[in-house]
């Protein structure tokens, strides 16, 4: 097969698409459903600027194929509420400042606060790696999750 | 396209060429479509850059089904790494933790959170980058590849081509036990080092350090046999450096470095590994 019809819940809602077998989560995201905070950069899982939550897992959308979505839970920024802890934290603190970077930013430390809902500031360092902010604002990202961990953003 | 440093190809954004997708369920199934030509799909998260960077595919075997792929397991004296075992997975295993914690403590620093949950240690060994460390850990650590058509082949000599068109199952790691693991990547991407000793029944310990770069494949280096780590260190750590190739260099790191900073990392390393 070389097209294949794909079933997924994109942000609560049930969605089907019919797809390329090659097509990459990133681009039916944006293309398909508009979800443009899903920002593509490097196209190959480098820099986590397109990493969105599938069944609550952080993932580079940019090198996931599409199809591996089926029967998932797609989460993107268009899905987190502005009330949100760690949108709130972000916002607050002025973590971002080109905002390029915000909504993987967002959706990583979403995806930490749940497995790890203290975690030191190693540990966020650590984890907050996996996404790259040209504008090096990575004292305010570090601080906006500690602030979201504190307000209880795991729950 | 564009030629960037370190060898990479700038991105293309545009839609990658379509391929047939095969999804099999079981091992002999998705060796079948590999022996074929379909090119193995794990976690993607290197075969997509593969593509970018423009290998052509027309059939892809999806292994995200296989049942029997991935995880992790003590039996008859022999530690058995599924190929399919995620980085994430692997590290926190408790089989591994127990048996092997040096390796399960290396395995936890490679790549990003992110990848972590998808990347596999099959598709790091058999993405063929002389930067990715799968092949320098088991390498060093003497593991044994096994192959779906039922071929196995050590580690070490694992050279991307040759394995095209197999689909690796399994990595063995015999005797755990006896064996002392250690990495140093402080210093990545300029040189990381691994060293594994084996416990024989007499309590001698012989054993190997691994050397690579960013660039390069690993050497090999065999240690001489020891009776006290700690005490015999520098000397052993001169004479495995000894038998470094005069040609193992790359732009960043040249020879001479290399034989420096592996000299005293393995040192470290051997004190370290006896306390
Ligand atoms: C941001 C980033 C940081 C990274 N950092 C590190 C790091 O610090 N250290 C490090 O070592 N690596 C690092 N990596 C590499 C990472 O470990 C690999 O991308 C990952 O392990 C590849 O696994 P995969 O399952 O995604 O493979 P895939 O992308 O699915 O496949 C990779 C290749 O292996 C083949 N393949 C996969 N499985 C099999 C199989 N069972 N049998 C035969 N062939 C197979 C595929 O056909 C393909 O050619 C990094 C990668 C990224 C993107």
């Amino acid at each position: 097969m070389s097209t294949l019809t794909l079933c997924f819940r994109l942000n609560g809602a049930e969605v089907t698409r019919e797809i390329p077998t090659s097509a990459v989560l990133a681009e039916l995201l944006r293309e398909e459903f508009g979800c443009t905070g899903v920002k593509l950069a490097c196209s190959r899982a480098v820099c986590g600027a397109c990493t969105v939550l599938l069944d609550g897992v952080p993932v580079a959308a940019c090198a996931t194929f599409a199809f591996r979505a089926e029967g998932a839970e797609v989460t993107t920024i268009e899905g987190v509420a502005e009330e949100d802890p760690v949108r709130r934290a972000f916002a607050e603190h002025s973590a971002f400042q080109c905002g390029y970077c915000t909504p993987g930013m967002i959706l990583l430390a979403k995806a930490l606060l749940a497995r790890n809902p203290a975690p030191t500031r190693e540990e966020i360092a650590a984890w907050m790696s996996s996404g790259l902010c040209r504008c090096t604002g990575y004292q305010m990202i570090l601080e906006a999750v500690e602030i979201a961990a504190r307000a209880g953003a795991s729950a | 396209m564009m030629r960037v440093a370190g060898g990479l190809v700038a991105a293309s954004q545009y839609a990658l060429p379509p391929f047939v997708l095969h999804r099999p369920t079981t091992v002999e199934e998705a060796s079948r479509h590999v022996a074929a030509g379909a090119v193995a799909l794990a976690g993607g998260t290197d075969l997509v850059a593969q593509i970018r960077e423009g290998l052509a595919i027309r059939e892809v075997a999806d292994l995200s089904q296989v049942r029997g792929l991935a995880g992790v397991s003590l039996a008859g004296g022999t530690l058995r790494i599924g190929a399919g075992t995620t980085h994430a997975e692997g590290a926190a295993d408790p089989a591994l933790r127990a048996a092997l914690p040096g390796l399960a403590e290396a395995w936890g620093r490679i790549a990003t959170a992110r990848v972590r949950f998808t990347g596999t240690i099959g598709g790091n060994l058999m993405a063929g980058r002389p930067r990715y460390e799968g092949r320098l850990l088991f390498g060093t650590l003497g593991a044994l590849l096994r192959f779906a058509d039922g071929t196995t082949l050590p580690a070490e000599r694992l050279a991307g081509e040759a394995s095209r068109h197999r689909l690796l199952t399994d990595i063995l790691i015999a005797g755990p036990e006896r064996l002392l693991f250690r990495y140093e990547r402080a210093l990545r991407p300029m040189m990381t080092l691994a060293l594994c000793l084996r416990r024989e029944a007499d309590g001698r310990l012989s054993g190997r350090a691994g050397i690579a770069t960013e660039r390069l494949a690993p050497a090999f280096l065999p240690l001489p046999e020891l009776r006290a780590p700690a005490a015999e260190a520098e000397a052993a750590a001169a004479a495995a450096f000894a038998a470094l190739p005069r040609d193992f260099a790359d732009p960043m790191s040249g020879n001479a470095w290399l034989r420096a900073a592996g000299h005293a990392t393995l040192a470290r390393a051997l004190k370290a590994i006896a306390a």
